[in-house]
């Protein structure tokens, strides 16, 4: 059933959701950061504020990722205050951290960007590896000191290495480099590659094998060429 | 859920339980207040001395909000009432120790009950009399200090579980009809109508739970841990009746790690509840089921936020999660959960008791009732007090608190605000304390005299949140940290005007981005002293600390006119920067380490702070 909804002054009908998800697909550009469909909304980021009112209220200014949207809303994408609170929350990742994505955002507020690490804490990672119901890593230590790792800091066998975190990671601070998980400076798993058996090279992780319980180790490439081949053996009988 | 009432089995056994109470609670005896507060004055050791009397009922109870007055022993005697003695000392013969005034062991209590008369004194005030007291109306600590904490009896001879047999007779959603009329909001920090989120989570299908949330992690503020030490009955016959209004069949109460007492004996009188039929399987004999497990708390001040709890007992790290969905509608393990604070579920009997009116009547228009607070800091008078909502936060201070030289008041916990001392005329309010920037909170009280310096305050509450910050939002985690940067340049002498509007600018982003209740209070403390003390700011940007607190900002110096030579100075100084010079004492700017002491010792005040 559409729904009817305002945004910045224009009508719309959309399908039920989150604002976030509506407001992308009808072309509005929110920032987000740990926000992803297929995990839900975690409210770590703060960047994909709206202003959003319903019934009699007054505006309110809330995070699209975790908003349903409802019928008779009104919101606001790019008022005033949507766009100085946003730039604060920018401007404080700025000052803290650096990657593609924040220069980006930085670039749009005309934000210098003076921070150093990587990674954002949008958790992103964690929750993704939380939902594929492994759980090998997490976050550690409060405030400021806040960081992605393994459990207890020790490179974490319970990790398979099937990179659902470094594909989602908007920052690239996530990322796996010769068979190591790492963020920063940090090992979070340790990991054997097994190659692949027509070309040889490096594909999978041993223990992701083992959890796939698939018959050869294929790389994407020669799993298509043999498709083809089959397929072509097959015409020629 | 129908219930069938076979209650005339209950109320026999409530009437022999109460028999009994009033035996034990008028009949002789000499009670100590053993709460965590009097055990740190001292309290056992009195206990141990006394209780060498065998021919004495010597007993344990919990505090009467007193600190100041600890170790608190009262004597009951040849059907006399209660002679409160104060600052007890183990040395001495207890009629030697001063006395505080005598009371009736009911006379706290809102509720009408059954008692003989005793006996009151006329040589010594009353204790009802005591600026301490005068004002005080206790609802919630109406047990405490009064009954043993454990005795099933007395407790019900203070009219405990009549308010449960009550409600077993009534429809749920009559129960928290009541609730709601009674006005009574939630009392751990942020006052959402407690009957409101019981009839959310009433309407809500399947299972459900209650929860208490006993996390308390303000410093300084101690209102739960002395209900639950002092009267635990109360709590658990609360969420008895929450879970009956709501429809739930099990329940949890959240307590610190860091209360071990509290935790003794919560987990005790659930056992003794159970044994009478309190608590468990068809309570009170109806068909009616409902059981309480405890759970010890990790110690982050973020895991006394409703969600975070939660996320804790599921066994997740405490870390706040994204509201709506509210846990009425969706909490612990998805299913409809009622979260309520300790002071809160104590309040639930005597409503229901006397009825909503005798709530709704305390109070003013949006809250009714009364509010428990730890008075602490700069008062003559410090301890646990239970007032009317509306009061004036002058009244506390200066009538029950007894402070001289004022300069501003700090209430709500460590998110809360500094309200200056020309505002005091303010009624404690939730909507009044909110509009002068502070908050009610959970009932955190600290006077800060005039020897306060509010930069510092304000830094030291900044920097207490950046620390207890859980790090999961960004503006939080990072504007907190930015915003303690700054602060500290200041008291440094190193700030600039334009810090103070970066200041004002991050705490907007902080208050209005954060994800949960901490980020969106915690600039408070910096944004109320900056409303009402901004000159201090301007002074210590200038390089002024007129209350010469910051370090950095001071200087100690002695005049070499008003000094005796009497060299206190020099012995006290840590640092060795004092010296001797042809008779005088002088201090040497490089070694002093600005501790103060030479200005606290000298007798001539010959040592100066500029
Ligand atoms: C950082 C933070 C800490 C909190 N700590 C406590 C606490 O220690 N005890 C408490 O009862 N409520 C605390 N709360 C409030 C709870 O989130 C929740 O509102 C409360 O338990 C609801 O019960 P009530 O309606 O009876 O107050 C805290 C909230 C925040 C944001
Ligand atoms: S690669 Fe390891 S840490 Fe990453 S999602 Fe997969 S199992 Fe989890
Ligand atoms: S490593 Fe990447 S995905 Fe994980 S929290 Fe940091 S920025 Fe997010
Ligand atoms: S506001 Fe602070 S305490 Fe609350 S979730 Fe964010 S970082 Fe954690
Ligand atoms: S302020 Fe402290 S360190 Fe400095 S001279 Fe006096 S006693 Fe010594
Ligand atoms: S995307 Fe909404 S808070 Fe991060
Ligand atoms: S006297 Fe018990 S809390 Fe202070």
């Amino acid at each position: 059933m559409a729904i009817k909804i305002e945004v910045d002054g224009k009508n719309y009908e959309v399908k039920k959701g989150k604002l976030l998800d509506v407001l992308i697909d009808l072309g509005f550009d929110i920032p987000h950061l740990c926000y992803h469909k297929a995990i839900g909304s975690y409210g770590a980021c703060r960047l994909c504020l709206v202003e959003v009112k319903e019934n009699g209220d007054g505006w309110r200014i809330v995070t699209s990722c975790s908003t349903d949207v409802k019928e008779g809303m009104k919101v606001r994408t790019k008022s005033q205050r949507i766009w100085e609170l946003r730039k604060g929350v920018v401007e404080l990742l700025a000052n803290h951290t650096s990657s593609e994505i924040v220069k980006e955002l930085a670039s749009l507020y005309k934000i210098e960007v003076k921070g150093d690490k990587k990674c954002v804490l949008c958790g992103l990672c964690v929750n993704v590896c939380n939902l594929i119901g492994i759980s090998a890593i997490s976050f550690e230590n409060r405030g400021v000191e806040r960081r992605v790792n393994a459990p207890f800091g020790i490179p974490t066998e319970f990790c398979v290495g099937c990179l659902a975190c470094t594909n989602l990671c908007p920052t690239g601070a996530i990322r796996f480099e010769n068979g190591k998980l790492m963020v920063g400076d940090r090992v979070l798993s340790e990991h054997k590659l097994l190659r692949c058996v027509r070309c040889g090279k490096e594909v999978l992780t041993e223990r992701h094998y083992e959890k796939l319980g698939v018959k050869d180790i294929l790389c994407e490439n020669c799993k298509r060429l043999m498709q083809a081949e089959k397929y072509f053996n097959s015409k020629q009988l | 859920m129908r219930i069938r009432i076979r209650h005339q089995k209950g109320m026999k056994m409530l009437d022999k339980l109460k028999e009994k109470g009033i035996d034990e609670l008028y009949g002789d005896r000499i009670a100590v207040g053993t709460s965590t507060c009097g055990v740190a004055a001292g309290a056992l050791e009195v206990l141990e001395v006394l209780a060498l009397d065998d021919t004495k009922n010597v007993v344990e109870v919990g505090c009467l909000g007193f600190c100041s007055a600890e170790p608190l022993v009262y004597v009951q005697e040849d059907g006399k009432a209660a002679l409160v003695y104060r600052n007890v000392k183990k040395t001495e013969k207890i009629e030697e120790a001063e006395i505080l005034g005598w009371f009736y062991p009911w006379e706290f209590s809102p509720l009408k009950l059954e008692h003989p008369e005793l006996e009151g004194y006329r040589e010594c005030p009353r204790l009802i009399e005591h600026p301490f007291y005068r004002k005080q109306v206790k609802i919630v600590l109406r047990n405490c200090g009064i009954i043993e904490p454990l005795s099933i009896n007395q407790y019900v001879a203070m009219g405990g579980y009549c308010a449960l047999q009550k409600v077993l007779e009534k429809k749920p959603e009559d129960v928290v009809e009541e609730v709601k009329k009674s006005g009574l909001r939630g009392r751990g920090g942020a006052g959402f109508p407690t009957g409101l989120k019981w009839e959310i989570a009433r309407k809500n299908e399947g299972e459900k739970y209650v929860i208490c949330n006993a996390d308390e992690g303000d410093p300084g503020a101690y209102m739960d841990r002395s209900v639950l030490e002092g009267d635990p009955f109360s709590v658990i016959e609360g969420m008895t009746i929450g879970a009956y209004a709501i429809g739930a069949e099990l329940g949890f109460v959240y307590v610190r790690n860091e209360y071990p007492l509290a935790v003794k004996r919560i987990e005790k009188v659930i056992e003794i509840a159970k044994k009478y039929g309190f608590l468990g399987k068809n309570i009170m004999n109806t068909d009616f089921s409902f059981d309480i497990h405890v759970v010890r708390g990790a110690g982050a001040f973020v895991c006394g936020e409703e969600t975070a709890l939660i996320a804790s007992i599921e066994g997740y790290i405490g870390e706040p999660r994204i509201r709506p969905p509210y846990p009425a509608e969706k909490g612990l393990w998805g299913k409809p959960t009622v979260i309520n604070n300790v002071e809160t579920w104590a309040n639930i009997s005597p409503i229901i008791l006397n009825g909503w009116k005798f709530f709704a009547s305390l109070g003013t228009e949006k809250s009714k009732g009364t509010k428990v607070f730890s008075l602490v800091g700069k008062v003559k008078n410090s301890g646990l007090i239970e007032v009317p909502m509306g009061i004036s936060l002058r009244e506390v201070v200066e009538e029950i608190g007894m402070a001289e030289n004022v300069k501003a008041v700090q209430t709500g916990g460590p998110t809360g605000g500094c309200v200056p001392k020309n505002l005091m005329d303010v009624a404690v309010d939730y909507e009044e304390l909110t509009k002068l920037g502070s908050i009610m909170g959970s009932g955190g009280m600290v006077v800060l005299d005039n020897a306060t310096c509010m930069v510092d305050v304000a830094k030291y509450f900044l920097e207490f949140s950046k620390i207890e910050s859980c790090g999961k939002c960004v503006p939080c985690r990072l504007g907190l940290a930015e915003m303690v940067d700054i602060i500290e340049r200041i008291t440094k002498g190193e700030g600039s005007l334009n810090d103070l509007e970066e200041l004002e600018r991050l705490a907007d982003v902080v208050a209005n981005t954060s994800l949960c209740g901490f980020g969106k209070t915690a600039p408070n403390p910096l944004l109320t002293t900056l409303r009402y003390f901004k000159e201090e700011y301007e002074e210590h940007i200038k390089g002024v600390c007129l209350a010469g607190i910051c370090r950095a900002l001071v200087r100690y110096r002695i005049v070499e006119d008003k000094c005796t030579g009497c060299g206190l100075c020099k012995l006290n100084c840590p640092a060795d920067a004092i010296e001797e010079v042809d008779e005088v004492y002088k201090i040497d700017d490089k070694k002093c380490i600005k501790c103060g002491s030479c200005f606290n010792v000298c007798k001539f005040e010959a040592v100066e702070r500029w």
